[in-house]
């Protein structure tokens, strides 16, 4: 038997998916889609840990950039503060890795929940990620959580702005109504669209290696963005001067936030949240600078999620 | 949304016919309890566009269902990539368990985990979901011509490691 006969052999059956998402579930589920209550969101609360791969339905379409301000973009308030936090990404600079070198960040994430999600256990509980990013994207990372310390080896992203690499993100136009097509015409996932996008635009700002010009496109997509709003903090975890911008979109995810909270000196991400009821979820960024090389012990313990080792450094 | 009863019908249909298929790839890219909140969003926007679905409409689904996966992993997992070690733990709850198979299932494993992401998901959709290539392409989200050298290479990167584990026969024996 080759190899790909024995894999073949191994096919989940039925009776395997059954096991794991019983008759009953997918009754619920089918129901679920076919009579949703009213009003219903069927992506559950996060959760922290391993299981956190929150869902959203298939949007895509094409649609220009919008003005901000204007029906259909941001709101005046927040696309006022966009619009400020453009003028400081291009003028902040760009101090990204070299190609011997490392970016550096380390992220608090608290996530408190009121146990009423089956997933998500009531308390608060504590998880620190720090991490070591190459030029090429590759991610060496040591996590904390409650005393327990594991090491990830993670291979570079790819063109794709859910996991964008740095060659990918220095190859996107940086004309914002180009940047904004191209978002659109290529971003999927998420309640709509418009969640896709303020999603997306995280995602390639979140890390530090998306260039000045690019930072600047984004956040002007931003301003074109529906359902994007001015929130209330004026300062982060750590007491640093940000403003948070918010995704609300009461139609398709009542009663939950998303969101991003930029810095007003660097325009750069330093926290996200998402606040739902019962279900708050806080990640900052407590540390981010160059590094000359991934710590050895952090080499010497780190997996590969593909096997890939922890050979560099 | 659709009202329309015979929609209804056609999306029960396909419930019935695919929600285990799309629920096994999901599970293998997320973990088994995340898979089943997918599935959901698949079929909810299966529900939206149920004229538009076509026929086979497993690879649009899978489509789907890959959407829904790799953009909406919570700001964490984004930001690390650790759906990559999650979805080991969906891989691993999906194959079965039985003794006689134990051995083989963590040959099989260990050799999948030593593939790249590319190499395996070109395996996995064509030998598991049962895609033909330019389907798998689609759902891959690259050309078909690219999918076949992918394909290509995954099988003999597969032949090569398996080769240097010792089978399950030798082991017991």
């Amino acid at each position: 038997m080759n190899a790909v006969d024995r894999l073949e052999a191994l096919r989940p059956t039925d009776a395997d998916v059954d096991r794991l998402w019983s008759r009953a579930e997918r009754h619920a589920a089918l129901d679920g889609v076919l009579h949703p209550a009213p009003r219903r969101s069927i992506r559950r609360p996060l959760m922290l840990g391993v299981a956190a791969a929150s869902v959203a339905v298939v949007a895509l379409g094409v649609s220009l950039v919008l003005p901000g301000g204007a029906p259909g973009g941001a709101s005046p308030a927040a696309a006022a503060e966009l619009d400020r936090l453009a003028g400081i990404a291009a003028a902040a600079p760009f101090d990204t890795a070299r190609a011997d070198q490392f970016l550096h960040m380390v992220v608090v994430d608290t996530q408190t929940s009121d146990g009423s999600a089956a997933e998500n256990p009531a308390g608060t509980s504590v998880r620190t990620l720090e991490s070591w990013t190459g030029a090429d994207g590759s991610i060496w990372r040591m996590d904390t959580d409650a005393g327990r310390v594991q090491y990830f080896r993670f291979p570079t992203g790819g063109d794709d702005t859910a996991a964008p690499s740095p060659a990918y993100l220095a190859s996107l136009p940086t004309d914002p109504a180009a940047l904004g097509a191209y978002l659109r015409a290529n971003v999927s996932g998420s309640t709509s669209a418009d969640e896709a996008v303020f999603t997306a635009v995280g995602d390639m700002l979140r890390g530090g290696f998306a260039p000045p010009a690019l930072r600047v496109a984004a956040l002007t997509v931003l301003k074109g963005t529906p359902h994007v709003a001015l929130g209330p903090a004026t300062v982060d975890g750590q007491g640093r001067p940000v403003v948070e911008l918010d995704f609300v979109d009461q139609g398709n995810r009542p009663d939950q936030v998303q969101a991003l909270y930029f810095s007003t000196e660097t325009a750069e991400i330093v926290q996200e949240s998402q606040r739902a009821p019962g279900f708050a979820f806080t990640g900052v960024v407590r540390t981010s600078d160059i590094a000359d090389a991934v710590p050895a012990d952090v080499l010497a313990h780190a997996v590969g999620s593909n096997a890939t080792g922890a050979s560099k450094g | 949304m659709t009202t329309n009863p015979a929609d209804a019908d056609r999306l029960s249909a396909l419930f019935a016919a695919h929600s285990r298929r799309v629920y096994a790839y999901a599970a293998r890219h997320t973990d088994p309890e995340t898979a089943k909140d997918v599935v959901a969003e698949v079929f909810l926007a299966a529900w939206r566009r149920v004229a538009d679905i076509p026929e086979p409409a497993l690879p649009w689904l899978l489509v789907a269902a890959r959407n829904v996966v790799s953009n909406s992993r919570r700001s964490s997992l984004r930001r690390d990539r650790l759906a990559g070690v999650v979805a080991g733990s969906g891989l691993a709850a999906l194959m079965p368990g039985a003794d006689e198979t134990a051995l083989e299932r963590s040959h099989m494993l260990a050799a999948l985990d030593a593939l790249n992401d590319t190499e395996r998901e070109a395996l996995l959709l064509t030998a598991w979901d049962g895609l033909a290539a330019k389907d798998a392409a689609a759902v891959a989200g690259c050309s078909a011509r690219a999918f076949e050298v992918r394909l290509s290479r995954a099988r003999a990167h597969l032949d090569r490691v398996l080769a240097a584990e010792p089978t399950p026969c030798e082991v017991t024996r």
